[in-house]
């Protein structure tokens, strides 16, 4: 999570000094874009080609019609005589909406498989780093990922990639289709439009370029410190403060408007200078239409035509600068996913010869294990000795931040000790990764339920389990009676009692899947945070009873329902501060006794005031 | 087409005017453009030389350049004025959050109303710049082509006018078909959408279960799936989007094919059958530029109406001239038969589906709906601003336990309190609790019952005279972003540095500082250093200290979700403040009880105890049961056995 914060960070801040962004550089080691584009060139040809022949048609539509005009007003013999112009006008004329349609619907198609393609990449991605993704990634940067940035990169393509090729396409069709006639004319036309599709395109990339991450980063102060002041609204209400919470983020809001006003500024005069050099162009054909075509009156029947077709073509190259200014936007949401994928990279480990544990568990050893996350960071394990029959139920207590969940993460196999191993029957849980999800099952702080059936929630991990072992699991878990009392019994979507369950029982519901699946060991990491004492007791118990005579590894900062473990380790400082059995430390350790009976509320045993002597 | 709530805004009539005159003046520089055009054409067609060319070419020319102009113009007043209705309505719904009070925020959603505020705004301002011009140029423009083009050459005239109703209908049918068939898919849409996120969000516990790769499988096929899906909302409004252009064109095909029919039984002659041709296209822009835009101003539309049916919701009355100099140690404060029940539904607390979740972050796609994420009204969790880390949204209040229950509502609460005493409200979770305190801080406005503050009768909290005598601190106080000291002087913006430090020592935040490299002047909060539960708790009751005239305290679980090390240094820390004060502390945190005057327990929304704590103690009352239930001090009561 720091990584992210930090690179963003320093991003936005480089790109605010004003550097210009260097984009051949960001494409060149590219993972999500590229890619795409090399794959079915088929396909993409096959757009590129419809695209092009609609604004054909199009030109087509308003030349043939011309020349139809301009050769019926010499009154022909009769209407055989404007036969083909007559034909073509009507085939032009269907044949523009029909490519057209075809267009927008094979590039959808089109770009809709790709981002099916892109998602899955995005979870192969993620899923490389899954153990820590709700460590290194913000929830909101993965959701924004998958919503926003997937959708820039389909805008990529709809908006920016296609119009753009199918105008360069159309900037080559023209070239040569009036050069055959006249290559003075051809070369004309060629450089008109290189100012249209080459010069004005990159000026007004160069503009929205430099706004792009200004406007940007107002926009995300402005989201910040509206969230911020609405979450805290309470707080103005009772200063009384109106003025300047009406105020907030204005700064940030009219900054934008600004920004927006000047950006609207440059495209309405942008696209004037367009419209001009059209108006240019049409005058050089009239000029060159007048000298060149007048020799003859069937030559001159073509100058009407020359002169319509350019118009439709407006709509085809106007679109270009546009396109081309959007590219920050998209170049940006590019960064974010190959900046993923970098990350997720540099963060892979190389893996070790797998093996299987040939019996049971029986020990668990920590072997002077030593932990930090980088040779300048903190240890947060120094020199952590435990070992662990199986069967037994730890529970490892100490205040927040004290590598705590670290124990855990590392007996799981997703960190790596800096110093020290840690072995399952003398085994590194380093060989047994594949083996992993036989012998833990996983309960942390706000277990995750999907969004299908209560069954398939319970049934995760244990496909092969039938509707009455996912009944007893339920059962287990003390469920039973309340599934039942759904419409649909244990196939209930999850989201439709999602209003009914609360906290407990969702926890109880992802404790079900660790009844079903079996697991020798059961890990726990503070599963009860949040939720009530009453609830957070009868959790707990609960939890104890299903794991009878398994291992229990349990990470928590309340002390409630500690009365059953076997063994109670309180962390301070990466080094084991007490450990011993509750009973024993609540006999021998003022320090933990005090903390527990005051989180059990205990004021009734010795008089109400005697839990702080000092006082 | 064009919003009602439009004509509430100052101006909009003229700017209406304004823009209909530019776009008459802009059918006239068409229709010239056309006229230029033609005129040259067909000197070119008669062999005439260069010189008669002149002309023509300027007024193309002129007409050209003043046609575009006028869209400038057009386009810079549609968005300047939508500047200004943005600008207008910005301060308007702030203050409307702010005198609906935090309550009414967190029944909307604080994320729902953040997203009003910025996106709404944006998807208006682009409604407004968006839909003004272009309305305008359909009214006026085919109009003033069709009748020069009728002039000119009445068969193609004809051609045209039948067109526009083919042209309506079938864009009104097709549109209302798209419109049902992308309703009924949005719900499998959304259902996807979240299932997608779903898996991506359970990626850690599918890791666990060691089945992660086996879902990329799924993935495929549910984004395939969601692919068919869009692509059959998209080709029915492709359909019709195709409809439009294809009567459009067809129109020209035709008209081009009568015209030359007619030129060669010279019926007709060349120049009005050019101009006809010419002007074709022109007639159906507008209104294909309409139906283009339409599905894209729609967003804004809804945002409008949103943001006009908040802002025209009541507001209760502020109580301002309420005279009362505070709370002392002769003050007593009566409450009597008080009701209070949540308007609608009870605000939900957060869930932990990938899905809920997927609606306040998703705000890209236009097909969101404006969900409101509803929040418990106390708990207002941080919604996910962009950024902003969502798992905190996952964070269960402790309102929904064990299945449905009542709102929480409040039932003849009747209680009276006097002098600077420390008082607890206890109970289970859903008690009403919460819902209390938020009436005391005059955020919740209760339906019925009477209080008397120092013989005062008042009908709600919600007064500017107490609310400038209470501090209110939450489960996770309001820490913006900016100094640890900023932070402190909320309450108090005058501070000077030295009580700022005072207050931060005897929060107990001293030690903390200390290890900062800038101290007291620290930038905190969003993308800044990041700082725990315990020392955002102590940051605002540093604010407590700061600002004397605060004398009652309102605490809603203030340790709920700190670990019990923290929870037990924070309380050391507490203690002391609570003298001198009017304290009223909800909690589930039974070790407080010790060091209260006064407990009141809550349950089902009743009081069903009141008094010392040693009173009610050792019974077999209500709270011996709440006791009994928290589990009590097993260890000892073993080593007793």
């Amino acid at each position: 999570m720091p990584t992210t914060s930090r690179t963003e960070g320093g991003q936005a801040a480089s790109t605010r000094a004003g550097r210009r962004t260097n984009y051949l550089n960001i494409w060149h080691r590219d993972h999500w874009f590229w890619p795409y584009l090399r794959q079915n060139r088929g396909r993409l040809a096959l757009i590129f080609l419809l695209g092009t022949i609609t604004f054909v048609c199009a030109a087509g539509l308003m030349f043939t019609s011309g020349f139809l005009i301009s050769r019926s007003a010499r009154h022909p013999y009769n209407i055989f005589a404007v036969y083909v112009p007559v034909v073509l006008t009507r085939a032009f004329g269907i044949g523009r909406p029909t490519f057209k349609y075809l267009e927008r619907i094979k590039s959808h198609d089109w770009v809709l498989r790709v981002v099916s393609k892109l998602r899955v990449q995005l979870y192969r991605t993620l899923s490389k780093d899954a153990a820590f993704l709700n460590e290194h990634e913000r929830t909101g940067t993965v959701l924004s990922m998958l919503s926003d940035d997937l959708d820039h990169l389909e805008n990529f393509y709809l908006r920016t990639i296609f119009p753009t090729v199918v105008a360069y396409l159309m900037w080559l069709v023209v070239t040569i289709a009036v050069g055959v006639f006249s290559w003075i004319t051809s070369l004309l036309l060629f450089l008109l439009f290189a100012l249209i599709l080459i010069l004005v395109p990159l000026v007004s990339l160069a503009y929205s370029d430099s706004r792009y991450a200004e406007e940007k980063s107002m926009q995300q102060d402005q989201y910040t410190r509206v969230a911020e002041n609405y979450m805290g609204l309470g707080d103005w209400v009772i200063t009384h403060r109106q003025d300047r919470f009406v105020d907030t983020a204005a700064d940030d809001f009219r900054g934008i408007a600004r920004e927006r006003h000047d950006q609207k500024r440059f495209e309405r005069w942008r696209n004037l200078c367009i419209q001009m050099i059209f108006a240019l162009m049409v005058v050089a054909l009239i000029i060159g239409g007048d000298i060149l075509m007048t020799g003859s009156t069937s030559v001159a029947d073509f100058a009407a035509a020359v002169v319509l077709s350019v118009f439709p073509l407006v709509d085809c190259f106007i679109v270009v600068s546009q396109a081309v200014a959007e590219v920050p936007l998209y170049t940006d949401s590019l960064n974010h996913l190959n900046d993923l994928t970098n990350r997720v990279e540099s963060r892979q480990r190389p893996r070790m010869d797998q093996t299987r544990l040939d019996g049971p568990v029986r020990t668990i050893d920590f072997d002077h294990v030593s932990f930090s996350y980088g040779p300048d960071d903190p240890l947060l394990l120094d020199d952590f000795s435990l070992h662990i029959e199986a069967g037994q139920k730890v529970a490892l207590l100490g205040p927040s931040g004290e590598g705590k969940t670290t124990v855990l993460q590392l007996l799981l196999g997703d960190l790596r000790p800096s110093k020290g191993r840690i072995l399952v029957n003398g085994t590194p849980v380093d060989a047994l990764q594949d083996q992993r999800p036989e012998l833990f099952g996983y309960l942390n702080q706000q277990a995750f339920l999907f969004n299908t059936t209560i069954a398939s929630n319970v049934r995760l991990g244990a496909p092969e389990a039938t509707d009455d072992q996912v009944r007893q699991a339920l059962k287990a878990v003390q469920l039973d009676q309340y599934v039942e009392s759904l419409p649909e019994g244990i196939d209930t979507p999850v989201d439709e009692a999602g209003n009914r369950l609360s906290g407990g029982q969702r926890q109880r519901l992802a404790l079900a899947r660790i009844v079903l699946k079996r697991t020798p060991i059961v890990l726990l990491d503070e599963p009860t945070i949040g939720l009530d004492p009453i609830t957070e007791r009868r959790l707990m118990e609960m939890i104890f009873r299903v794991s009878q005579g398994r291992t229990l590894f349990w990470v928590t900062h309340h002390l409630q329902g500690l009365e059953d473990a076997d063994q109670v380790i309180f962390m301070e400082d990466g080094h084991i501060a007490m450990q011993g059995s509750p009973v024993e430390l609540y006999r021998t350790n003022p320090r933990f006794s005090e903390l527990y009976r005051m989180d059990v509320g205990d004021l009734d045993k010795g008089g109400s005031r005697a839990i702080y002597p000092e006082k | 087409m064009i919003d009602k709530s439009l004509f509430r805004f100052a101006g909009i009539r003229r700017i209406m005017g304004l823009l209909a005159t530019l776009s008459l003046v802009q059918g006239l520089s068409v229709v010239g453009q056309a006229y230029g055009l033609t005129l040259a054409l067909v000197q070119i067609w008669h062999l005439h030389g260069l010189h008669t060319l002149v002309r023509p070419v300027l007024i193309f020319f002129t007409a050209f350049a003043i046609r575009q102009l006028c869209d400038v113009a057009k386009q810079r007043v549609a968005t300047d004025y939508a500047d200004y209705v943005v600008g207008e309505l910005r301060p308007q719904i702030q203050r409307k959050v702010f005198r609906l009070g935090p309550a009414a925020l967190a029944q909307r959603g604080t994320g729902s109303a953040v997203t009003m505020l910025i996106d709404g705004l944006d998807e208006v301002r682009t409604y407004v710049f968006t839909v003004l011009p272009k309305m305008m140029d359909m009214v006026f423009i085919p109009l003033m082509i069709l009748v020069v083009v009728w002039i000119q050459d009445t068969v193609s005239g004809i051609v045209l006018l039948l067109m526009l109703p083919l042209l309506f209908f079938f864009m009104a049918i097709l549109g209302m078909a798209a419109r049902d068939r992308s309703n009924k898919q949005y719900a499998q849409f959304r259902k996807l959408n979240t299932r997608f996120m779903d898996t991506v969000l359970g990626l850690p516990t599918l890791k666990m279960l060691g089945i992660s790769e086996e879902y990329e499988d799924e993935i495929y096929s549910v984004s395939d799936r969601f692919r068919k899906r869009t692509m059959s909302v998209i080709r029915v409004a492709m359909t019709s989007t195709f409809a439009l252009d294809f009567f459009a064109t067809l129109a020209i095909a035709i008209m081009a094919v009568f015209l030359g029919n007619n030129l060669i039984d010279g019926t007709v002659a060349l120049f009005p059958a050019l101009l006809a041709l010419i002007l074709a296209p022109e007639y159906f822009m507008p209104i294909r530029q309409f139906g283009d835009d339409y599905h894209a101003t729609l967003n804004g539309k809804n945002a409008l109406n949103d943001i006009v049916t908040m802002l025209d919701t009541p507001e209760p009355d502020h109580l301002d001239d309420l005279d009362w100099q505070g709370w002392g140690s002769e003050s007593h404060l009566t409450v009597e038969g008080m009701d209070f029940a949540y308007p609608g539904p009870k605000p939900e607390e957060g869930q932990a589906s990938g899905g809920s979740q997927m609606d306040a972050i998703a705000k890209s796609s236009g097909k969101k709906k404006r969900k409101g994420r509803k929040k418990s009204a106390i708990d207002a969790t941080p919604v996910p601003a962009p950024g902003r880390d969502l798992d905190s949204t996952r964070t269960c209040g402790d309102g929904a336990e064990e299945g449905a229950r009542q709102p929480d509502a409040l039932h003849h609460v009747s209680f009276s309190l006097s002098g600077l005493t420390k008082v607890a409200v206890v109970g289970r979770s859903g008690a009403g609790k919460s819902t209390l305190m938020n009436l005391l801080a005059g955020f919740n406005i209760p339906q019925a019952g009477r209080i008397d503050l120092d013989g005062r009768l008042l009908e709600h909290f919600n007064a500017r005279a107490w609310q400038g005598h209470i501090s209110y601190i939450p489960q996770n106080p309001y820490i913006f972003s900016g100094t640890v000291a900023d932070n402190i002087r909320f309450y108090d913006p005058d501070a000077d540095q030295a009580a700022v430090a005072r207050a931060a020592d005897q929060a107990g935040l001293t030690d903390w500082v200390e290890t900062l490299a800038e101290g007291l002047e620290t930038r905190i909060g969003e993308g800044n250093r990041g700082i725990s539960g315990g020392q955002a708790q102590r940051i605002a009751l540093a604010r407590v200290l700061l600002d004397r005239t605060r004398e009652i305290l309102l605490f809603d679980e203030p340790t709920a979700h700190l670990d019990i090390e923290t929870e037990y240094e924070l309380k050391k820390t507490l203690l002391p403040i609570m003298e001198g004060h009017l304290v009223i502390f909800a909690t589930h945190r039974l070790h407080w009880l010790a060091d209260v005057d006064q407990v009141i327990m809550l349950d089902g929304g009743r009081v069903v105890a009141q008094g010392r704590p040693e009173e009610l103690m050792g019974e077999g009352g209500p709270l011996d049961a709440l006791i009994e239930e928290m589990g009590g001090n097993q260890i000892a009561d073993y080593q007793q056995d």
